[in-house]
């Protein structure tokens, strides 16, 4: 049975607004705002409840400027909130203690905390003198690390002469050569090909499955959040509108199908659009071979047998919709209900 | 835990030994500002005067030569434009998210680097001495005295330009700042012209400052004088040393609210 100190992440009504000059464009604008600025809010996060426990990997999805990444910031004490709480191992983070930034880890894929021009080892030695990590423990994890990452031969490279996945193994490491109890990764997988997504993607599951690491992630990448996170949070304009399993979010989601049809050369629907008119749902492409239909789940009896009555069918199949199709409709709103 | 910051200065000193290179650009950037300096006061002291500020045209070269180097000690001007680029993109979280003083974190780069640029002028040092004998060795009480006010005079420096590099919060450009606060040490210091040559109302008052420490009064000490100076100075400058660490918390508490604006 789970206890209250299973909880390492908790705030309430947590929000966030940025103050930012405001311009209109052009030259007389620049000059006006030079004697009289003016500045707009922005509502970056609003009235955020979150929990997490102990040992959960968590995803955060949303579009771009959702709110994701403030989130992080607050809960990693980068930036203070404007309203509400947030605690995080017992801690309030913008506070930035020692004894909370000694517990945790922060990776960002687009920032690097390696020294550039030396070996990632030299960074590595860094590290073990800010967090004070014990001699053997560091030469214990490192060497774990570094197999796990398959990054042995990486260590003792200039982190400037590293690939962008190479790169991103030895940041890994630097993150958590202290042993942090929950690790941060903002769009750890960016830019990377698809064996090192998939090799980063296997290494964090492992972190969290054997070694009970927490993990909070987000990441553009559906891939990365339904293969990892159980659980996500869809964060859509500064506001949480979905806090639950990953897999039931999609679910939930996935409201339309597409049943691609082949039809026989030079027959019906395959020349005038017209004829494909009265079939329900909405034509989704259309070419030489036939035709896709994208269906709601309950037209798709009523569009199998609209199509056997008028064409001449060669094969039929019905798909799922894309991944990308059903995102878009996430961040639109259209399918999940906030918890 | 506290030898995290000693191992900053380390890397950071290690980091010079991938580009050995531009120590030496440096040290040659002093060699040319000693060179302009003895064609201006050859010209200024080819007539009938012979001295300025009590120096003949030997004694100013060598002042400009010993104040040049030693400035080239200060590697915090250099890491603040760094540290400032880091603030505008984002990168500063690396301070932020880790158990570190990004105060303490620039002094100990700054120290790592400058320490580099001390080794290789004691290299210089003793070769000069080997091939001009032991003239050109510093007067060994002088010496004694010119360490820690050097070590002070250049913590209290990296401080100043640490706050300079956090205008990059508020700032898109820092040049301005950088500039003003350049011609500024540089001739407080007397690296541009030798503070005995200025009136005694104003030596009185630079007293008072961190910038003589810098050039001019390490420079007169290698020579042997100013001892009488000595003690003062060092007491001055660590009470700057302190008033400038607790403006640079104050700035960063200050500044760093702005951080989220300044990239992600």
């Amino acid at each position: 049975m789970r206890s209250q100190d299973d909880i390492i992440i908790e705030t309430s009504s947590l929000g966030r607004t940025y103050r930012t000059r405001a311009k209109a464009e052009g030259l007389g604008a620049s000059l006006k705002g030079l004697l009289r600025p003016s500045f707009r809010e922005t509502q970056a996060l609003d009235d955020l409840d979150l929990v997490l426990r102990r040992g959960e990997f968590l995803g955060l999805v949303g579009p771009n400027g959702a709110g994701k990444t403030t989130l992080v910031k607050l809960l990693t004490g980068l930036i203070s909130p404007t309203a509400g709480s947030a605690r995080v191992l017992g801690h309030e983070p913008a506070r930035r203690r020692e004894a909370f930034l000694s517990r945790i880890a922060l990776v960002m894929g687009q920032k690097s905390q390696l020294w550039w021009d030396l070996p990632a080892v030299d960074s590595f030695a860094l590290a073990k003198a800010i967090y004070g990590i014990p001699e053997g423990r560091y030469r214990s994890e490192l060497s774990r690390l570094s197999g796990a990452l398959d990054a042995k031969e990486l260590l003792e490279r200039p982190v400037r002469s590293l690939s962008l996945g190479e790169r991103m193994r030895v940041e890994l490491i630097a993150a958590l050569l202290h042993g942090p109890e929950l690790l941060f990764l903002d769009e750890p997988t960016i830019g990377l090909d698809a064996p090192t997504q998939k090799a980063l993607r296997d290494f964090l599951r492992r972190e969290n499955e054997e070694r009970g690491i927490s993990l909070v992630l987000t990441s553009h990448y559906m891939e990365d959040i339904t293969s990892l996170c159980p659980r996500c949070v869809l964060v859509v304009e500064g506001r949480k509108r979905y806090d639950g399993g990953t897999e039931e979010m999609l679910a939930g989601a996935r409201a339309r199908k597409k049943l691609r049809v082949a039809l026989e050369p030079g027959g019906p629907g395959t020349g005038d659009p017209g004829e494909l008119a009265a079939l329900p749902g909405e034509l989704a492409e259309r070419g030489p071979w036939g035709f896709a239909l994208s269906l709601r789940p309950e037209e798709v009896g009523e569009a199998i047998a609209a199509v056997g009555r008028g064409f001449r069918v060669l094969d039929l199949a019905i798909e799922e919709e894309e991944m990308g199709d059903t995102v878009s409709r996430l961040y639109a709103g259209e399918a999940a209900d906030a918890r | 835990m506290r030898g995290k910051y000693l191992a900053m200065s380390r890397i950071a000193f290690l980091e010079r030994l991938a580009y050995p290179g531009e120590a030496v650009l440096i040290l040659a950037s002093a060699g040319i500002r000693t060179f302009v300096a003895w064609l201006l006061w050859s010209a200024i002291l080819s007539g009938s005067r012979r001295e300025a500020g009590g120096m003949d045209l030997a004694a100013l070269v060598a002042y400009y030569l010993v104040a040049s180097i030693l400035r080239t000690l200060d590697r915090s001007e250099g890491y603040a434009w760094e540290f400032a680029a880091e603030i505008r993109s984002g990168s500063f979280s690396k301070y932020l998210a880790r158990p570190v003083d990004p105060a303490r974190c620039f002094l100990a780069v700054s120290a790592g680097r400058g320490a580099w640029q001390a080794c290789l002028i004691l290299v210089l040092g003793a070769l000069a001495a080997l091939v001009l004998g032991p003239g050109a060795l510093p007067d060994p009480a002088g010496l004694a005295w010119a360490l820690p006010i050097l070590a002070l005079g250049l913590t209290a420096l990296a401080l100043l330009n640490f706050m300079t590099s956090l205008l990059a919060f508020a700032f898109q450009d820092i040049t301005p700042f950088h500039m003003m606060k350049n011609e500024l040490v540089n001739f407080l210091s007397g690296t541009v012209v030798p503070l005995a040559m200025m009136p005694p109302w104003a030596r009185a008052a630079l007293a008072f400052t961190p910038f003589p420490p810098l050039a001019s009064l390490p420079a007169r000490l290698w020579a042997g004088e100013g001892l009488a100076e000595a003690p003062a100075a060092l007491a001055t400058l660590a009470a700057w040393v302190l008033a400038l660490a607790l403006a640079s918390r104050l700035a960063l508490g200050a500044l760093s609210a702005r951080y989220e604006e300044a990239g992600s």
